[in-house]
């Protein structure tokens, strides 16, 4: 793949680009610097993309480090005991007036549970290619998926995510097929 | 849904950070370049849906690589859960097929196969079960969804795409509360050869997570698996025995072009059984330290599905975890469990090193930090399923937390294992 063709590439991955680094870092001023070093280290790495199916979902990789850094130099510069891997707070919320509760709560998740998140829901990447994009396995990625949901579940209360796994609810009721205990 | 709530919230791209990407991609241009304009996206390849309906005449159906694949998974099924199918059987549950072919449909109305091409959505739709129906309307709504299409699109592009004839024909399914295990054969005379499964997958109207599919050593039969645990709705009561069981595959047949096929399973009158414990709730005492909870415990044979919760406290506690490594720096404290069964023997959640991580158990584990709450008080939760080479008759379940040390990059140093046997319990898996 030539470097034109890639800028194509990336120039079409832009809303995908905002998004995933926004749900990391929730801030546009770090999304900006993270995406512009991201794709200056995409084209400068260009030569190592063996597949041009693959262009896009190698960019979201790379933009992913890219953040995870940002977000580790941003640990350093704040007081111990803050814990800015985990949580953010989304920044310009009065400027967003329809800000929701699952965007708040979304923040609140690890950022390797945001990036799952975003990654299949919102982007729909399979859990092959969110193993890929993330560098973790298979197993790891649906683990943080479900893991995810559960949390958004406590935060929001949320049935319509996910029916509750309450000790009442869960008393499976299948007609003698299960064996409750 | 998740994924219909996050798209209606998530903020547009801002213009700022357009122009970021734009400037960037201008300065990584070299100036020597010709002027290039930025060219209309070329369209995506074009992904074929078609919903095939099992349900031709086939000849008897072969013994299905089934029950081969799954001890090779370290599984071992009860036999008498597996439903297994024959040819006539097989056309017999298809709604509205009952011994036809889609060749004998065409000739009694007079369609020929370009008109039953262009059949309308709600058609395609009539033409299904009820629990079918309800996966199409999933498959439609991913496509709204994730690919941005307007409903009127998809449901135009499921039409342009439809084709009724025989694809694939199951031989065997089992199913149990956590997964749906199935194989299948190609039906006489297809030309399609599928090759992979996407990963939504959908049974009796829940969008679940595929997790396996192959061909077997015998061209033109498959093996597969579904994890019905990780659906959005994470119910597994969704399928009871007497009711239809409805699957829905979206399966890839060309990996250049990304072309799908979907395949549509329906038998009305599901005789296989389920056995699946509900042991969630179960609170243990431990030794010294607080109590463990089991958020979720789902004992079936293919999976046992674990949430726990640590509620720790007692006189050293905060002694004893600083012994272990503890800090503010170290929250990570416990990375995995070590396992025994009721026969005493011992099993590694990611198996071990001089058996090349073959002997594992468990494929999928989540943890957090060790939360403090209060002055001499923490709280811990982690979750994982064993799904392989763990002996599934136990009585019982001793889960042994371990800590490990990660190299600078994150990944665990083999050999620095380390048990910590005060926080190990037992708990009852019957």
């Amino acid at each position: 793949m030539d470097k034109e063709e890639f800028a194509e590439v990336v120039i079409n991955a832009t809303d995908s680009l905002y998004r995933v680094s926004f749900a990391i870092l929730g801030n546009e001023a770090d999304c900006e610097d993270a995406v512009g070093e991201a794709i200056a280290t995409a084209f400068s790495k260009l030569y190592t993309l063996r597949q041009e199916k693959y262009a896009k979902t190698w960019l979201t990789k790379i933009l992913i480090r890219e953040c995870y850094r940002t977000l580790k130099l941003r640990k350093r510069t704040v007081s111990a005991g803050d814990d800015m891997d985990n949580i953010i707070e989304f920044s310009d919320r009065s400027e967003r007036p329809d800000y929701s509760e699952l965007y708040e709560a979304l923040g609140k998740l690890s950022k390797e549970q945001r990036t799952v998140i975003v990654l299949y829901y919102l982007e729909g990447y399979s859990v092959r290619e969110v193993a890929k994009i993330t560098g973790v396995t298979q197993g790891t990625v649906k683990s943080r998926l479900s893991r995810a949901r559960n949390h958004l579940k406590y935060m929001l209360n949320d049935e319509e995510i996910i029916t509750s796994d309450g000790l009442e609810q869960e008393k499976i009721n299948m007609q003698g097929r299960v064996h409750v205990v | 849904m998740i994924d219909n709530r996050l798209w209606e919230m998530f903020p547009e791209t801002p213009e700022r950070f357009q122009k970021k990407v734009k400037q960037s991609v201008a300065d990584q241009l070299t100036i020597e370049r010709k002027k290039n304009t930025v060219r209309v996206p070329r369209a995506a390849a074009v992904t074929v849906i078609c919903i095939l309906l099992a349900g031709t005449t086939v000849g008897a159906a072969n013994i299905s690589k089934l029950k081969e694949y799954i001890s090779n998974w370290g599984h071992t099924l009860p036999e008498e859960n597996v439903v297994t199918y024959a040819g006539s059987e097989q056309a017999d549950m298809v709604q509205g097929t009952a011994g036809e072919t889609s060749a004998d449909a065409n000739s009694e109305d007079g369609s020929t196969d370009d008109e039953q091409d262009k059949m309308s959505y709600n058609d395609i739709r009539g033409s299904l079960s009820e629990l079918e129906k309800k996966n199409l309307d999933i498959v439609r709504n991913n496509y709204i969804e994730h690919a941005l299409m307007s409903e009127e699109d998809a449901e135009k592009k499921i039409c342009d795409e439809w084709v009724a004839e025989p694809f694939l024909l199951m031989d065997e399914v089992y199913m149990d509360g956590s997964s749906l295990y199935y194989s299948a054969h190609l039906a006489d005379g297809c030309n399609i050869k599928p090759i992979d499964s996407k990963d939504h997958t959908f049974v009796n109207g829940v969008d679940c997570l595929n997790e396996f599919f192959e061909e077997t050593d015998e061209p033109g039969h498959y093996v597969g698996s579904i994890d019905l645990t990780m659906n959005a709705s994470s119910d597994i009561n969704f399928v009871n025995q007497g009711d239809e069981l409805a699957v829905m595959l979206n399966l890839y047949v060309d990996e250049n072009s990304g072309e799908t096929r979907l395949f549509t399973f329906s038998d009305k009158n599901w005789n296989g059984s389920v056995d699946t414990k509900d042991l969630s709730g179960t609170v243990i005492e431990l030794e010294k330290y607080g109590s463990v909870r089991m958020d979720k415990l789902l004992v079936s044979p293919s999976k046992i599905t674990v949430k726990v919760t640590y509620t720790m406290s007692g006189d050293g506690l905060d002694e004893m975890l600083t012994g272990y490594g503890y800090s503010n720096d170290n929250q990570d404290l416990i990375t995995q469990f070590n396992f025994k069964d009721s026969n005493g023997k011992r099993y590694y959640m990611r198996g071990t090193e001089e058996n090349g991580y073959k002997d594992r158990v468990v494929n999928a584990s989540s943890g957090g930090h060790i939360e403090k709450v209060s002055d001499g008080a923490y709280r811990w939760d982690f979750e994982f399923v064993i799904e392989q080479n763990f002996d599934m008759n136990s009585d019982t379940l001793i889960l042994i937390p371990c800590t490990q040390t990660r190299d600078a990059d994150g990944k665990f140093i083999p050999g620095t294992e380390k048990e910590i046997p005060e926080l190990s319990f037992e708990v009852k898996l019957k």
